[in-house]
């Protein structure tokens, strides 16, 4: 069996491979702070004014970008199935192509498997929670039922 | 999915030279004037 190699955190080994990794690129004319803000606008790039488009793509962080992403005030693209993993694929190919040194990152990883790590639920409710006892000092128990919301929006 | 993705990318971009991997690259900088001219259109 081949070797795993597991990424998920940005700081971390092959962290590039996140599509959090700040590694701008130039897709379209326009440059992208991140894979993530270019493959969440994908998502609205069928509206005629293209201001959500431009909104999410100056939008400092890419977790910004994912939520703005999933924000269906603006209609998604009716054909956003059928094309978003070749919207991924692009985006992915262009980091590494306009960033050599990432491209030889990801070459040097040889026939491995590379596995994308989400964040667990459990870790996530941990987190929750203690951001939970954080901000809410007085509580003797972890504000659980917004915890449960937050987990089954973070599994959507 | 994104580790699938970066397989693919990995093995695609082990098989191009210097020159595919230019045109590519310019490919991406053109500025569509319509969405259907978009890059990811015509991934390849």
């Amino acid at each position: 069996m081949k070797d795993t190699i597991n990424f998920y955190r940005q700081t971390n080994a092959y962290g590039e491979f996140s599509n959090f990794y700040y590694a701008p690129i130039v897709i379209d004319g326009l440059e992208w702070p991140t894979t993530e803000h270019y493959f969440q606008a994908q998502k609205f790039a069928h509206l005629p004014d293209s201001e959500y488009v431009e909104m999410i793509r100056v939008t400092p962080q890419p977790g910004s970008a994912a939520k703005m992403g999933r924000n269906r005030s603006w209609p998604l693209r009716p054909d956003w199935e059928e094309i978003k993993d070749d919207v991924m694929r692009a985006c992915v190919l262009q980091k590494f192509l306009q960033h050599p040194k990432m491209a030889d990152v990801l070459l040097g990883t040889g026939d491995r498997y590379l596995n994308g790590k989400c964040m667990g639920l459990i870790e996530f409710r941990w987190n929750v929670m203690l951001m939970s006892r954080k901000t809410c000092p007085l509580s003797s128990d972890p504000p659980l039922l917004i915890s449960i919301m937050l987990s089954r929006t973070y599994l959507q | 999915m994104l580790g699938i993705v970066l397989m693919e990318v990995r093995d695609k971009i082990s098989k191009m030279t210097p020159e595919e991997v230019q045109e590519e690259i310019a490919r991406a900088h053109k500025n569509p004037s319509q969405d259907e001219t978009a890059y990811f259109f015509f991934y390849p």
